[in-house]
């Protein structure tokens, strides 16, 4: 194995989680030994090294607690009423909520810099959330984004007035909040848009399709699906007048065989 | 394409790269997905059947029943998917 596909290796290694990092590595070590062996080029076994650091954030992205807790809405919406309740709690016994607090001066702060997370928030994703056909249970979809949104406030309030005190770095809590903010709902409007609006689920297997030369007669960008079958979305990696930003494609009962029964 | 590749006996890595054409980027997640959702099935091979070759052990990949049901499904929708590969 040459130095540069050894550093690589060990880059993209970093990304994997602990658990899986060595089997990882014994895999990609051993179809490198089998690559080298089968090519000449240097450029063409660096591409193929190059590969493993998507494999490497594959698995880094769907080990972690995304999938087990975010996937479906019920999950989801769990997960973030016990940040905010247990973020409360931690606030209350850590007494984070006594003078100064509860001033008036404090609170006006704190909606300024909602307010200014808010006026970022356009800066850092789109508030466009996709074009889909009115669905039966469509009002679904707006229940849980005014959920999620209701509920990541109250979680970055008392979570970095807790990490402050915890840290003892009361001083970047101001900052800390207008970034955990931003992030937060930006987090909010792209789980949304990557969400079935037939059941909630968040879409699995994305699949790039086409090329950028196809942006003139077609389009390009990439398909996720929903693991149930409900449809598929297409998100343009290019907004054109004639594509936007994603678009759902609802499928018919016919699919519903390519799908297992029991898929989560 | 890739359940295809599997099903005509490129069970490994570097074999499915070859038969598909596609980049290892693509190949490699996408048997992380398979395997995750209970289409195929990993294995390596035996030390001693690769000290014996004087090789590096291979990690073998196999379609379950749910796979083969899979790719039943797909080859009845997708007739000229099994030419592909």
């Amino acid at each position: 194995m040459n130095s540069i596909c050894r550093i690589i290796l060990a880059l993209a290694a970093r990304l994997v989680p602990r658990s899986q990092r060595n089997e990882w590595r014994r895999e990609w070590t051993s179809e490198l030994w089998y690559f080298e062996d089968s090519t000449d080029g240097p450029l063409a076994i660096t591409r193929f090294c190059l590969g493993s650091f998507k494999d490497a954030a594959w698995l880094r992205r769907n080990t972690c607690l995304e999938m087990v807790w975010l996937r479906s809405a019920t999950h989801c919406t769990a997960l973030l009423m016990f940040l905010a309740t247990a973020t409360f709690f931690i606030a209350l016994a850590e007494r984070v909520l006594d003078q100064p607090y509860t001033t008036r001066q404090f609170m006006l702060a704190q909606v300024f810099i909602l307010c200014a997370a808010l006026l970022i928030l356009p800066a850092v994703t789109t508030f466009d959330l996709g074009e889909y056909p009115r669905a039966p249970h469509w009002s679904r979809r707006w229940i849980f984004l005014w959920i999620k949104f209701s509920l990541v406030p109250p979680i970055v309030f008392f979570g970095t007035l807790d990490l402050a005190r915890i840290l003892t770095l009361t001083h970047l809590q101001p900052h800390a909040m207008f970034i955990g903010y931003v992030l937060a709902f930006r987090w909010v409007l792209i789980d949304q848009r990557r969400r079935c609006p037939a059941c909630l689920q968040l879409l699995t297997n994305p699949v790039r399709i086409g090329e950028p030369s196809h942006t003139l007669l077609d389009w390009y960008g990439t398909e996720l699906i929903c693991s149930k079958g409900h449809g598929l979305l297409h998100v343009s990696a290019v907004t054109t007048s004639c594509s936007s930003a994603q678009r759902w494609l609802h499928l018919d009962p016919s699919w519903r065989n390519l799908f297992s029964k029991n898929s989560s | 394409m890739i359940i295809q590749a599997i099903a005509s006996g490129h069970v490994y890595g570097l074999s499915i790269i070859q038969a598909t054409g596609l980049p290892s980027g693509t190949v490699y997640p996408a048997l992380r997905r398979l395997e995750r959702d209970d289409i195929v099935r990993s294995s390596w091979e035996e030390q001693r059947t690769a000290d014996l070759n004087e090789r590096p052990p291979r990690k073998y990949y196999k379609l379950t029943r749910t796979g083969k049901a899979r790719l039943a499904a797909a080859q009845k929708r997708y007739p000229l998917l099994a030419g592909l590969v």
